[in-house]
């Protein structure tokens, strides 16, 4: 690259012999800032320190470490106190949120709610728990939600797929 | 290289890891100490801290994969280890850092371990005021007077991050000395 590109011809003018002054005038101020911090910071060692260092560092690497002995007795009257706060704001939080404002009754539940109920908690209710549910209702007033319809018919096809004529003897014996 | 090649197979060897050991603990005890010591301190929390990165360096040899330099790794652990131990400090004594800190250079005036004049008093206060990044920098820069290319190696930290850091902590320090 010819040096003469480096330099286009623009309005930027710099002082005379600015570049030849610039190393010195650099050092000057590097000089200058490490005279105007200190270069000592005034630490020491105790005396032979470092002789003694690796027999110290050994001695410690060597030492078994104790296992330290937790007192569980110090800690137990906290965890009581942990404990009881932590319950009472458990229950401060279910009363809260979980007492109705209205007083709720069996015939203020929707049918559906209690059709939804059922379906997922099916498995652990039998008949008669069923029955006692459905005491006072009317059987008519039982509808039943198309999702368990089609449920069904998902049944009724599966076994229509999977069973065969020996079974369905079996079964209708 | 050859000979920290041939010292670390030693470290790797239990027939020679003890020799080796010793050997490596003569060659960077003082340079890991000051290292340690200007930004713990306290004398007896730097010997704890040397101690204990010693030990760390020992048992963890094995996993030393060679990526960097063996003194890097084991400048990595004494500023991990110290900083780690000036954390541990402050959560016990219910302060922050930067508190902490402050404390620690007030406490200089009676340290038997410390001879600076009252000049040099200023400058450990001036260093205390700096962020953590900056004050280590600051101090590898100018007391241990390590090249960029090593600070950056050890802190893994770029070059031009180090830089100005550094500039900003001697801006500082000027200032400070300047002003107080």
């Amino acid at each position: 690259m010819n040096k003469g590109d480096l330099h286009k011809k623009d309005d930027f003018k710099v002082p005379e012999k600015y570049f030849e002054g610039f190393e010195n005038r650099l050092f000057e101020k590097i000089h200058d800032l490490e005279h105007s911090i200190p270069k000592k910071e005034g630490f020491k060692v105790p005396e032979k320190y470092f002789e003694s260092f690796e027999e110290n560092l050994f001695r410690k690497y060597n030492t078994p470490e104790t296992s330290k002995v937790i007192r569980l007795k110090k800690y137990k009257s906290y965890y009581y106190i942990v404990t009881g706060i932590a319950a009472s704001l458990v229950l401060f939080l279910m009363i809260r949120f979980f007492t109705p404002t209205d007083q709720l009754n069996f015939a203020t539940l929707e049918h559906e709610e209690i059709e939804n109920y059922l379906y997922a908690n099916e498995s652990s209710l039998n008949a008669y728990d069923i029955v006692q549910e459905f005491n006072d209702m009317e059987l008519k007033e039982i509808s039943l939600t198309d999702e368990i319809l089609e449920e069904d018919d998902e049944l009724i096809d599966y076994l229509n797929e999977n069973t065969n004529a020996y079974d369905e003897l079996i079964e209708d014996n | 290289m050859i000979l920290e090649a041939s010292l670390i197979d030693q470290l790797k060897d239990k027939k020679t890891q003890e020799t080796a050991f010793r050997e490596l603990v003569g060659l960077y005890k003082e340079k890991l100490y000051w290292h340690i010591r200007r930004i713990v301190i306290n004398h007896h929390d730097a010997d704890d801290v040397l101690q204990n990165t010693f030990i760390k360096v020992f048992k963890n040899i094995k996993n030393f994969k060679g990526e960097s330099a063996l003194y890097s790794w084991m400048y990595r652990i004494a500023t991990n280890e110290s900083i780690s131990f000036l954390n541990t400090k402050a959560k016990k004594s219910g302060i922050s850092n930067s508190e902490l800190q402050i404390k620690m250079v007030q406490s200089l005036e009676s340290d038997v371990y410390f001879e600076g004049d009252e000049i040099v008093l200023k400058l450990q206060k001036a260093i205390a005021t700096l962020p953590e990044k900056q004050r280590i920098v600051f101090n590898m820069k100018y007391f241990e007077e390590l090249k960029y290319e090593e600070i950056s190696e050890i802190l893994e930290t770029s070059i031009g991050a180090l830089k100005a850091s550094y500039h900003h902590a001697a801006k500082k320090i000027e200032e400070y000395l300047k002003t107080n």
